[in-house]
């Protein structure tokens, strides 16, 4: 979004003196037709619909005894979030940007017009996904409460700053990163390499789970509870992500169907490249790795499907499915415990498609300063992202305590955090007293 | 309860499992080792079936058999008192829960290799001072996980339950979080079969 000028133009600079409360959004915007209106409104309610993708591949990646933690956190995160950024975080994000660093206009919108209604919308859904792909990172040993606190904090301050950096603004003025000419048509790095490093800081403060790693450092596997679940998931993600991509050009016009296109191609370099690699290596093809690279490839094209070619948008799936395989090893090797791999899945795949979206530019391929602009937001996203969560859950840890105990650990957090369990007819393994459910 | 009567016992609950020189050899173990000791030992005495006797049936299967067997012969207990509720029986509600809390630590163990178990009871003696109690409880717990030594001091439920916990955080350092929680899960199969008669159920102590 961020990359294209012609939508400054549409919308003016709101009045200075506009700065807090309820206001009235560029009042003056040129008119979008009723079909621009209708693609974004339905583009919104598909990347809402990738909420449901993430609660089931992350609630597939975890143990039964934490299924119903993992899908309340994402069904969670989607309610505090969408109030935090209708609140605050769209003013930060989009308000009248003066610095380039934050908008400072646009909080708590109560009147506007219908075109700002539809934006706003559509920009409150990639919130949402921004702040729900620590969730899964951090399963199985993170107190609901500090999670929920987390994702506040993620909707409302971390996700808009750096929104407002590279996509800033509706409300007038520039982000400092989209002066530059930083590339990231719908969020390689302003929504998933962020909330990718939210989640990296997440696993970091937070620790691994009991026993994830050995005495001598080696990764001890801990797989999930339903498959099915997992790839279901991924199929709704991968769905949900043609109006993520596609709805991002926030105009129905001709240029839906090569994004849309590039999008698809995207996911399915990202599984064949993962496969392939794998299969080079001598090891299995995994369903939760293929999985995991199909949205690694997703994700990477994500910055710069509107601006290559297709030949460009496989190569740039192929090389994330890679990297969707390499990441959990790296990560592993830091003892670093990512129940979903969501880390290399929307981090490192993330800085890789943002930087691939400079290489690759249509008509002007491998242009160096291009490339140095992408890494300059990549290094940007990485220090604020990583730097202000960490900051977030130190304070939460040591304030409210975010680290379940061990015994919420053998108990399982449906038990501990909800009284209620996944499955209750079924789940014969249980390291709880199921006398005490719904206590 | 005769002798003779546990020793026939025994060896119905396991003929669905052992026959001929094997069967023998069970016998002759549980005699040697096992017969004066309480119902809890069972556990041990199929723990060293499986490591000497060749057996592949399920642990929890064995052990079930041996326990209807042995149920299956006239209480002692009900015998001497007839009906009446005495009060050694109240007394011994706390202990059950002790016993129960024990007996689940020690199958546990039990399950796990001879060099792992002892890293297990080696990491509990290393962590007791988490259970922040007084040290004549620590030092009864410790003398319990070192020597065997039976535990005379009251011990509240609170605590038994993060003395299960601390094992099964063991368990996860030395088997990995999958196994553990299947280990502990068959664990409180096996104890619960065993303390079928018991007033204390394991599972309070999840």
């Amino acid at each position: 979004m961020a990359s294209r000028p012609f939508h400054r133009w549409r919308f003016p600079f709101i009045a200075a003196s506009a700065l807090i409360g309820p206001i009235a959004l560029a009042a003056d915007a040129p008119a979008h037709t009723a079909a621009d209106t209708l693609w974004v409104a339905i583009s919104a309610a598909l990347v809402f619909f990738m909420q449901a993708g993430f609660a089931l591949l992350e609630g597939g990646m975890a143990r039964s005894k934490n299924a119903v933690n993992v899908l309340m956190k994402n069904y969670m995160d989607a309610c505090v979030g969408g109030l935090i950024f209708w609140l605050v975080g769209f003013g930060l994000m989009f308000g009248h940007n003066v610095t380039g660093w934050f908008g400072a206009s646009h909080f708590a919108p109560n009147s506007a017009t219908p075109w700002d209604w539809t934006f706003l919308f559509f920009q409150m859904m990639f919130a949402a996904t921004s702040t729900t792909i620590a969730s899964g990172a951090m399963a199985e040993r993170i107190h609901f409460r500090a999670y929920l606190i987390g994702a506040c904090v993620i909707s409302g301050l971390i996700y808009p700053v750096f929104g407002s950096w590279a996509w800033g603004s509706h409300g007038g003025g520039d982000g400092w990163l989209k002066a530059l000419g930083f590339i990231d048509f719908a969020g390689s790095t302003v929504v998933h390499s962020i909330g990718g490093w939210c989640a990296l800081a997440g696993i970091i403060v937070l620790g691994p789970r009991l026993g994830r790693f050995g005495p001598r450092g080696e990764s001890r596997p801990m797989p999930g509870h339903n498959l099915s679940l997992v790839a279901l998931g991924g199929f709704i993600l991968w769905f949900s992500w043609f109006g993520f991509n596609g709805g991002s050009t926030l105009t129905a016009d001709g240029d839906i169907g090569k994004i849309l296109v590039n999008t698809h191609l995207g996911a399915c370099a990202g599984a064949v490249g993962a496969a392939l690699f794998s299969t080079a290596l001598g090891q299995r093809v995994l369903l939760t790795a293929t999985v995991n690279a199909s949205i690694g490839g997703l994700v990477a094209i994500t910055a710069g499907c509107a601006t290559m070619e297709p030949g460009y948008a496989i190569l740039t799936g192929l090389v994330a499915g890679v990297i969707a395989t390499l990441g959990p090893a790296l990560l592993a090797k830091m003892r670093w415990d990512d129940v979903v791999d969501a880390v290399s899945v929307h981090a490192f795949c993330g800085v890789w498609g943002t930087l691939a979206a400079g290489l690759f530019y249509n008509g002007d391929l491998f242009n160096p300063n291009r490339i140095v602009v992408q890494a300059v937001g990549v290094l940007a996203a990485f220090v604020w992202g990583l730097g202000a969560a960490w900051l977030t859950y130190v304070l939460i840890a040591r304030t409210i305590g975010i680290r379940s105990t061990t015994l919420h650990e053998q108990r399982g957090l449906d038990f501990t955090e909800h009284a209620e369990i996944g499955y209750p007819e079924f789940q014969h393994m249980q390291t709880f007293n199921p006398d005490s459910l719904h206590r | 309860m005769e002798f003779e009567q546990k020793k026939m016992a025994i060896e119905q609950g396991l003929t669905p499992f052992l026959s001929g020189e094997p069967l023998g050899y069970a016998l002759r173990l549980w005699e040697l080792k096992y017969a004066g000791d309480p119902i809890f030992a069972l556990v041990r005495f199929v723990n060293e079936l499986y490591e000497s006797a060749g057996l592949t049936a399920p642990r929890t299967k064995v052990l079930q058999s041996l326990i209807r067997a042995l149920n299956k012969l006239p209480d002692p207990l009900s015998k001497a008192h007839g009906q009446t509720v005495h009060p050694t029986i109240i007394e011994e509600s706390h202990d059950d829960a002790i016993h129960v809390c024990f007996l689940l630590v020690d199958t546990l163990i039990h399950r796990l290799p001879h060099d792992e178990g002892a890293g297990v009871r080696r990491y509990l003696l290393d962590h007791l001072k988490q259970l922040k109690q007084p040290e004549p409880i620590l030092n009864a717990i410790r003398a319990w996980l070192s020597q065997q030594q039976p535990i005379a001091t009251p011990i509240p439920t609170t605590v038994l339950t993060r003395i299960v916990n601390l094992a099964y955080v063991a368990l996860c350092e030395y088997e990995g979080p999958t196994k553990a929680d299947r280990a502990l899960h068959e664990a409180v199969l096996i104890v619960e079969t065993a303390t079928s008669g018991s007033k204390f159920p394991v599972r309070r102590l999840l």
